[in-house]
């Protein structure tokens, strides 16, 4: 590639060429010269590069790896090391098999199982994987957030593109010890696109959760994240806490969440049925909405809440009978207008291979992610009634698979302060954000005792 | 609803390219041109584009125009970029200069396609660029995604 050659005006450089490449090429490149370093730093670029056409949203994975059934004592299993599976605390919620991340080359979705990528490569072996909920992508950014069962919830942010994974500080303040878990949201405010947790730490514990946190970040600006005070809070809590009791008064559990334009919305069980509960990330207060009247809240479980188009869904599943774990039918409610649900279609389960979860859309409002009774994940198109089988699987007991629609990002998260990033430093952060550790097993016997 | 008409190309070598006018209008900067020119004998001038090069563009508008979007017009666009590295960057200046949005795509993709494995140094040398940092401030910067160099 060299030679006298005609340069190339910058703007057509600049806005059709270098904005179609990669993020590792881009990273790459900052050292061409400051102008390309100061460039690709830029939120212009960052933004164009995001939503330009070719850089195509693939679907992320978590899954479980089977083990390949061997004779061979010596066979090299790739997670032995890693994956001490305690069998007598297993309990129905925990994989028997290790979970790993996979994402497809490309929207396809074609061919052959999912490939190992840079990108997600070094938390392939992190034996805590199924501790970790994560929510997103918002801009290509994931929020992380474990699940101990225990005071010690955390949370990070994670930018797969670019190998950054940053750990959100907590508000200071301690929790009551009967083992709350967080419930959080995640996504940006419409007005300042800056990005904003939303965080509520009581959710599991004897009292309705009526406290919540909200933090801001602004990529690339502050070291640290900013909590949001909320004017109405009462003069005895620390600042930073919100009271939100109004509206999750007389909740019982959260279940999915999901953000779209502007605000996050979680789908909850109350005594008295189901409901949504949404943040607004431009006005910064919490509503409340009914779900369809007609969703049955004795349901079993596995409800979720998706995006169709540009809207948010319910996906409500009715079970051939009340302990199967079967499908008969999909409802899907869409809510176009806040508040105002209307049932989309039904969609009928019998006729298909047997089904045990829908998990989500994929790019449009006909192509469904399915969990089957199997575990197995496939794609069913309603217009053509096919379904694609894609190659991998979950585990039996809860529902481990888990499907993101992800984009690469340059949105950087590390601030200011310039750390440098190796793969073996990344995996060992994240292993020590997975770790449970010493004090954690402490109480963790002691409880036992 | 081709009227037939035929409209005349004038390279930068003054030379004459007789297109359909369907063919020439896929350039929204030539179309405006015709648009604006009342008497239908005067030729278009394009006094930036070379008759090789304006060849080259006169043959993608003619193919994208007959052939529907197809396996058949894909493989024309994939041999369409198999040339060397100079009539590409004039494709892409002439296509830019006349606003033909499919055509500084696919061959600003093939750019961006050869560009991705490259090294910094390469990159400056395609593009005749200096490096101004410092190696101190260069080794910074490759640490600050050292996986990226991998």
């Amino acid at each position: 590639m060299e030679g006298d050659l005609p340069n190339l005006p910058e703007d057509l450089l600049i806005d059709e060429i270098l904005v179609k490449l990669p993020v590792k090429s881009l990273l790459r490149f900052k050292c061409v010269c400051k102008k390309w370093y100061n460039l690709i730093e830029s939120s212009y670029f960052i933004r164009n590069h995001f939503n330009n056409p070719k850089n195509h949203t693939r679907l992320l994975v978590r899954h479980s790896i089977r083990p390949i059934i061997s004779d061979d004592s010596n066979s090299d299993s790739v997670w032995e090391d890693d994956f001490h599976f305690d069998s007598d605390s297993y309990d129905g919620t925990e994989p028997q098999n290790p979970l790993a991340l996979s994402i497809f080359p490309d929207e396809t979705l074609a061919g052959s199982p999912p490939v190992h990528e840079d990108i997600i490569d070094f938390i392939q072996r992190c034996p805590n994987m199924h501790r970790i909920i994560m929510i997103g992508p918002i801009g290509g950014l994931f929020l992380l957030h474990t699940n101990f069962n225990d005071v010690n919830d955390r949370l990070a942010l994670w930018n797969p593109a670019t190998a950054e994974f940053r750990r959100l500080p907590r508000p200071n303040f301690r929790f009551p010890m009967d083992g709350p878990r967080c419930v959080s949201g995640f996504g940006l405010d419409p007005l300042t696109n800056d990005y904003k947790i939303v965080w509520i730490p009581t959710f599991w514990s004897d009292a309705p959760p009526d406290l919540a946190a909200v933090a801001l970040y602004t990529p690339g600006t502050d070291e640290s994240w900013r909590q949001i005070e909320n004017p109405n809070v009462l003069a005895s809590l620390p600042g930073i806490w919100w009271k939100c009791s109004q509206i999750f008064d007389d909740c019982i559990e959260c279940f999915s969440g999901e953000y779209l334009n502007g605000a996050f919305y979680w789908l909850v069980e109350c005594t008295c049925g189901r409901r949504v509960v949404l943040f607004d990330m431009g006005r910064d207060v919490f509503r409340k909405i009914p779900a369809p009247h007609n969703v049955n809240a004795r349901s079993r479980g596995g409800n979720i809440l998706v995006q169709i188009d540009e809207s948010i869904a319910l996906l409500e599943n009715e079970y051939m009978w009340p302990h199967s774990t079967v499908l008969k039918s999909i409802n899907v409610w869409i809510m176009k207008e806040e508040g105002c649900w209307t049932k989309h279609f039904t969609l009928g389960c019998e006729a298909m291979v047997e089904i045990q979860y829908p998990l989500g859309f994929w790019r449009n409002n006909y192509e469904l992610f399915l969990e089957t009774a199997s575990n197995e994940l496939v794609l069913y198109d309603l217009n053509t009634d096919k379904v694609k089988d894609l190659g991998v699987c979950g585990d039996e007991g809860a529902s481990f698979i888990r499907i993101f629609k992800y984009r690469e990002s340059l949105v950087s998260i590390k601030g200011r302060q310039r750390e440098s990033w190796n793969r073996d430093k990344l995996r060992n952060v994240f292993s020590d954000f997975l770790a449970v550790s010493e004090s954690d097993d402490e109480e963790e016997s002691a409880k036992n005792d | 609803m081709s009227t037939g008409k035929m409209i005349v190309l004038r390279s930068k070598e003054n030379e004459t390219f007789e297109v359909e006018e369907a063919v020439a209008v896929m350039s929204p900067t030539i179309k405006r041109m015709i648009e604006d020119d009342h008497s239908a004998d005067t030729s278009i001038p394009l006094p930036k584009i070379t008759s090789k090069i304006l060849a080259k563009v006169i043959e993608y508008c003619k193919k994208h125009v007959e052939t529907p979007e197809s396996e058949e017009l894909k493989s024309f666009d994939a041999d369409f970029v198999k040339v060397d590295q100079q009539t590409l960057f004039d494709v892409i200046i002439a296509a830019h200069d006349l606003n033909i949005k499919s055509l500084v795509d696919l061959t600003c993709q093939t750019v961006a396609d050869m560009l991705k494995g490259c090294t910094p140094e390469q990159i400056s040398k395609t593009f005749n660029i200096e490096n101004n940092f410092a190696p101190e401030e260069e080794e910074q910067v490759r640490r600050e995604n050292p996986w990226a160099f991998e």
